[in-house]
């Protein structure tokens, strides 16, 4: 739970603020607000004019950092491959509220949408200037964190696929995964994290399980699942998603 | 800081700090049906708003966001005292039932309609996404939805019965509808005055301990705390938390607060402050020192030799005390307390046994030695949790020097006994209230909080109120009774069954609450269906240190059902023989004579009854018929889905013949309108709507010119409450007595007043008593004459219900599943649920009751389930852990069919409705998945990566 609002006037302010390192940006609030949050933070922003504009440009779709899952999902220029991931998120009264730069900035091992803008190369604006990709930002996240993602974009056209399992459409995922070649796969394991498994040569499932040992992948076993049950399945699903994504 | 805003229309000014929760400052403001069940975790949706037009969870929220917003909240919804298009459809559909999350679904519904004025099946799916409903479930959501865009009566969308009458049987509006659905002071959360105080209670973090020293006292110095509580202090009365009737099956084995703590989340210390911030801090002051004992978590760990106690008290007994008793108490530690058991039930607590059963009819081994096949199987159930939507709360007050309890309770007259036994008062000087119920299921049958909020007020004087947390429900609450039963059924290659055995090993947790009952329930609900010659039963309850359990919706039945069903079906596949002709070949229709209940009468004899009206071949037959069995399923031998199909033949009871009693009294007020006052407890489940309806048909008055009262200890006569399917038979056939008497009074004063033979006399819409003479009086003339000065008086009666006749309820579930054999993935494709409900007074709201439970026993059955440790601590205790089914849930094709049945003994020919219809998940589905992939589940829940190991993928 927040401590403090600060409120900045700008995004000058904003980026003052929390380069003091002891605030976070308030995004739709799902997170910051909820239970047991993951975020603990004494502070937190408020950008006076939230941004939550959708545009496109050079083949991409760029939704700014006020976009909400549903306002993202009713946008016409939406690719369907995001659509299907912004709808893992199955509470309606959710998906207006958080937004896809909360998704991405948590990454957590359960995300909805990480393994699809991973696959589908989105790319990261930071401060309204510096842009990388996904992969770099979340690679180099720990001295990134009190930065602001300006925005999100992906491609308009790109083949990804994805599955999530989870027991129940709003309980926590044991697997979340995306691929658009089937030269690598992305996946959010619960207990694991975010998992990059490039395929080369792979004939079956247990090609894919050696990739994954070969990633330094580990597996544990929680009220999710077993450490078994979730390399099964996600060599299994990788190998799947592999395989669609190679048609 | 200030914030401007629009709520429902009007320019609103919000004074609160920035971060603050925005639901808590709308709550403040007056807007109390925004509410929370679940802490802020973000899951159940009750703190739904629209905010700029957009639904969102305003817990979600903070205070700042409401700046220049406009927000929409339900109590917004209508203009006065008048209803929507949409609250009037949800009335209409039978789905606002215990309603906590009803004021927050219309809302959501009216936004859906104003942006969709015909919307498709899935947008009204993703309009309901976010919401959790419990007790209706949400297949009628769709029918409200119909109802509110066509504009269609309820007549023509829902089934009705008895074209001889005008209200039972019909899809009228529930009586307290408008109440509950425009989000009005309905819970006992609505009726907390302010100033109160407020209860807090430390909690035991061990599974087992004795507390070797407690300090309250840095903690008594903050300023706020007024009276803080340990063993110490408490009087040295046992009682059981169950409410049960008397002499109540259940030990007593527990005091407001014990030395010694039996499961994480025990009670330690109560902590009453002038506010829950002070009495949160004073908690944190307390220091305990525990002795910490070894726990025992499972059935297995309780019965192994050598095992740690968990209740090593003293025992003793009201009636039929062992000759040994003396020696059996030698050495008992002051520190375990003490037991009490109003009558034996075999129970041997040194050995961790909490209650003990036996009987059989016939000979079982002469069974087994006839059969061509025997098999032994297994089945294991595990521990759910309620989940109602408004947790456990309560207020309690002095007023008028009684002790005033406001409750959310299936049991007020059971309360106010224990209450008065803990008080040491009489019940004459305790008055309990049951406000509107957001859901029970069961949880609410057991005492949990008003004991202790109620000696606190008695003790302090002082205004009380306390209420769960989330977790609170999960921990320290009453959940189902994990079980194990192993089934030894026996059969001729013909199908017939020659012999059956049960046995029980039930886990009852740290308090033997219903520790007898309802483990002899998944026997006594399970056996009677069965027309078989050699059939036995043991049970046998354990103690151990998991968190509690108590009654849930169904009682022991969907365990036993579970076991038996499986075991069946197991047993068809080894003999060779169609399930479905098995089963018909083996089940009971009207006329058995049930010898197997000799045995299972909870503590006393049973009573045998032949088989009473009965629709289960009719149940079986046309779910049998609606789900194509005797074709093949179509399965595509390329897809990893496999199809499968599965059915549970089910019954429950009617309450409890022999035990249960209830009252009502009717008034004829002096404009001719009527007053029933209740003894029942309605849940939210439609007993007052009953009672008005039953009222209504006798006494041929419009049902408006009716008001029910019930659930008020001091406004009727003694009922036991709100359990075990009573409340439609007994407290129903209470209102019917005391309306049938009520109208011989009225009939014998007309008499008087006409000058008539009272066998002339007859009752006419709209209350009117009309001669064969031509003769009549309106019952407002009749009244006001009786009550005149110089007339007889008012007219009033009572009825009051008690029989040993049973009007058994039964049915049966069917399932259609695929089953993914890569992944394991499981997905519910079909479920039909035929029940014979007897008359269906409310079949709207029956139909919701059915779809509502199924729902449920499929959440059972495939991912619910508290998750302990080693150290018997819960890891799930949340929404979205423990996994509660949505409406994404719900199967794609979900129907339920009321059997058309007519009852010999119930009001009308009514029987029971909800609890049997939480049986026949667990089996049908399990049967479903070994039909698919040959893979049989003996137990709970059944998910992918049980499948997935069953196929030896893994
Ligand atoms: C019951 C429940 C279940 C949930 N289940 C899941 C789940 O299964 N999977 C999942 O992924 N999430 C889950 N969530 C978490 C959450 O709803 C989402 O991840 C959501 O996308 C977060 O977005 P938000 O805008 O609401 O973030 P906020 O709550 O506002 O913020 C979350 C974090 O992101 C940071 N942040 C937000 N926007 C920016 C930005 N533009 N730049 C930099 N930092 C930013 C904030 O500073 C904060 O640290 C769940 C939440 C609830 C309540
Ligand atoms: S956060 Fe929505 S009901 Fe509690």
């Amino acid at each position: 739970m927040i401590g403090k609002i600060l409120f900045a006037g700008d995004r000058a302010e904003a980026l003052a603020l929390l380069s003091k390192g002891d605030a976070v940006l308030y995004g739709g609030g799902t997170e910051l607000n909820r239970l047991g949050s993951l975020i603990k933070a004494e502070n937190a922003v408020v950008l006076a004019e939230p941004e939550g504009g959708i545009s496109t440009r050079q083949g991409r779709i760029r939704y700014a950092l006020g976009t909400t899952f549903q306002a993202a999902i009713d946008h016409p220029k939406t690719p369907a491959y995001m659509r299907e991931a912004l709808a893992f998120m199955g509470s309606l009264q959710k998906r207006e509220a958080a937004t896809i730069a909360g998704n991405l900035y948590l990454h957590r091992d359960d995300s909805y949408l990480v393994p699809t803008l991973l696959a589908a190369g989105a790319v990261v604006e930071l401060d309204w200037k510096d842009e990388i990709s996904a992969e770099e930002y979340l690679a180099s996240f720990d001295s990134l964190r009190q930065r602001i993602i300006s925005c999100v974009s992906v491609p308009l056209k790109a083949p990804v696929v994805s599955k999530r399992i989870a027991m129940t459409k709003e309980s926590l995922a044991v697997l979340t995964a995306a691929a658009a070649n089937p030269d690598f796969a992305w996946a959010a394991v619960k207990g694991t994290g975010i998992v990059k498994v490039g395929f080369s040569d792979v004939k079956c499932e247990n090609c894919v399980a050696r990739a994954l040992n070969q990633a330094g992948v580990r597996f544990v076993s929680d009220i999710y699942g077993s450490d078994e049950y979730k390399a099964y399945l996600t060599k299994t699903v990788l190998f799947d998603l592999h395989k669609e994504a190679g048609r | 800081m200030k914030f401007y805003c629009t709520i429902n229309g009007k320019l609103t000014v919000l004074d609160a700090e920035p971060a603050a929760c925005l639901r808590q400052v709308l709550a403040d403001a007056g807007h109390f049906c925004v509410r929370d069940s679940d802490d802020r975790e973000g899951f159940a949706g009750s703190d739904t708003i629209l905010y700029n037009g957009r639904p969102v969870y305003s817990n979600l929220m903070c205070a700042w966001q409401a700046d220049g917003a406009e927000i929409r909240t339900p109590d917004g919804l209508a203009q006065g005292r008048s209803l929507t298009v949409v609250q009037q459809a949800m009335i209409d559909a039978g789905i606002v039932q215990s309603a906590y999350n009803a004021p927050a679904a219309a809302l959501l519904l009216t936004w859906l309609l104003e942006n969709h004025p015909n919307p498709t099946r899935a947008q009204i799916r993703d309009a309901l996404s976010g919401i959790f409903i419990r007790d209706a479930g949400y297949e009628h959501y769709y029918l409200a939805v119909k109802l509110a865009v066509t504009g269609k009566k309820p007549s023509e969308l829902i089934p009705e019965f008895r074209k001889n009458l005008d209200y039972v049987g019909k899809a009228l509006p529930k009586v307290d509808g408008p109440q509950l659905v425009k989000g009005e002071q309905a819970y006992v959360e609505d009726f907390v005055e302010p100033g109160a105080c407020w209860l807090e209670v430390l909690r035991s973090p061990y599974a087992s301990a004795y507390i070797t020293d407690i300090d309250t006292s840095e903690a008594e110095k903050l300023e706020g705390v007024v009276k803080i509580l340990t063993y110490k202090d408490v009087p040295e009365i046992y009682y059981t938390t169950a409410g049960q009737g008397s002499p109540e099956p259940s030990p007593h084995d527990k005091k407001l607060l014990n030395q010694k703590v039996r499961h994480v989340g025990d009670r330690v210390a109560a902590i009453l402050a002038d506010s829950r911030e002070t009495a949160k801090r004073a908690k944190e002051l307390i220091k305990v020192e525990y002795q910490v004992l070894e726990p025992v978590l499972t059935v297995e760990q309780a019965m192994a030799p050598g095992a740690p106690v968990v209740q090593g008290g003293e025992v003793s007994f009201g009636v039929g005390a062992p000759d040994n008793l003396d020696a059996y108490n030698a050495g008992a530690d002051p520190r375990e307390g003490k037991i009490h058991y109003p009558f034996p039930i075999n129970a041997d607590p040194k050995h961790n046994l909490a209650s003990a059963a036996h009987g059989q009819i016939g000979d079982v081994q002469k069974g087994f030695a006839e059969a061509d096949e025997v098999i032994e199987r297994t089945y294991q159930t595990d521990q759910v949790q309620c989940t109602p939507l408004e947790v456990h709360v309560c207020f309690s007050k002095i007023e008028g020097g009684r002790l005033v309890i406001k409750a959310s309770t299936q049991i007020p007259y059971h309360l106010r006994r224990v209450v008065a036994k803990v008080c040491s008062i009489p019940e004459s000087k305790v008055h309990v209230i049951k406000e509107k119920v957001g859901g029970g299921y069961g949880s609410k049958q057991d005492i949990l909080i008003e004991d202790l909020c109620a000696y606190m007020t008695w003790i302090t004087g002082k205004a009380i109120y306390t209420r769960n947390t989330r977790v609170e429900e999960f921990i320290a609450n009453s959940t189902r009774h994990p079980m194990k039963v192993t089934i030894k059924m026996g059969a001729k290659k013909d199908g017939r069954i020659t012999a059956i055995s049960f046995d029980c090993r039930a886990n009852t947790g740290p308090y033997g609450n219903h520790c007898l009952t309802v483990p002899m329930n998944s026997c006594s609900k399970t056996l009677p269906l069965f027309k078989v010659d050699n059939m036995k039963f043991d049970v046998y309850t354990y103690y151990t240190n998991c968190p509690p359990t108590g009654a849930y919706q169904g009682y022991g039945a969907p365990k036993g059902t579970y076991a038996l069903m499986m075991c069946l079906g197991e047993l068809a596949k080894a003999v060779g023989q169609d399930y479905l002709s098995m089963v018909k070949k083996n089940c009971v229709e009207e006329g058995y004579m049930l010898e197997i209940l000799a045995g299972l009468g909870e503590g006393r004899a049973g009573a045998v009854v032949p088989v009473g009206s009965c629709g289960l071949m009719q149940a079986i037959e046309r779910g049998a018929a609606m789900m194509g069995w005797d074709r093949p399923l179509e399965n595509d031998p390329d897809s990893d889905w496999k199809r499968g199909r599965g059915f549970a033949m089910l019954q429950q009871g009617s309450g409890l013949p022999g035990l249960d009693h209830a009252t009502a009294i009717a008034k004829l007020e002096t404009d001719g309108s009527i007053i029933v006052q209740s003894g029942g407890s309605d849940l939210g489940t439609g007993l007052d709507t009953i009672t008005a309806k039953v009222t209504a048909e006798t006494l041929k008055v419009p049902m408006d010119m009716i008001s029910v009262i019930s659930g008020d200890t001091d406004a009727s006569g003694f009922d036991t409450g709100a359990y075990a399917s009573s409340g439609t038979f007994y407290s129903g056939n209470a209102s019917l007595l005391a309306a049938e008497n009520l109208k011989k009074k009225i009939i014998a004063e007309a008499a008087l007043q006409m000058d008539e033979n009272p066998d002339n006399l007859s009752l006419e819409y709209p209350g009117r008593v009309v001669s064969t003479s031509g003769k009549s009086l309106s019952f407002f003339e009749i009244n006001h004459t009786a009550t005149g000065g110089t007339g007889r008086g008012q007219l009033m009666a009572e009825g009051s219900f008690a029989t040993t006749n049973a009007a058994i309820p039964y049915g049966a579930h069917f399932a259609q599943v695929a089953v993914n054999t890569r992944t394991g993935e499981i997905k519910v494709e079909k479920f039909y649920a035929f029940q014979d409900a007897g008359t269906p007074i409310n079949p709207d709201m029956a139909l919701c009751q059915i779809y509502g439970a199924a729902l449920k026993s499929i959440g059972h059955t495939l991912y619910e389930g508290m998750i302990l440790d080693e150290n018997g601590v819960c890891l799930n205790p949340n929404f979205t852990d423990y996994r509660v089914p949505m409406i994404w849930e719900q199967p794609d094709d979900f129907k339920a069919v009321l059997i058309d049945i007519n009852d010999y003994y119930g009001p009308f020919g009514a029987k029971s409705i909800s609890e049997i219809a939480t049986n026949g998940a667990a089996p049908a589905i399990g049967i479903a998945i070994a039909d698919a992939c040959g893979v049989w589940i003996r137990d709970w829940p059944m998910t992918p990566e049980k499948i997935l190991r069953g196929l030896g993928r893994i």
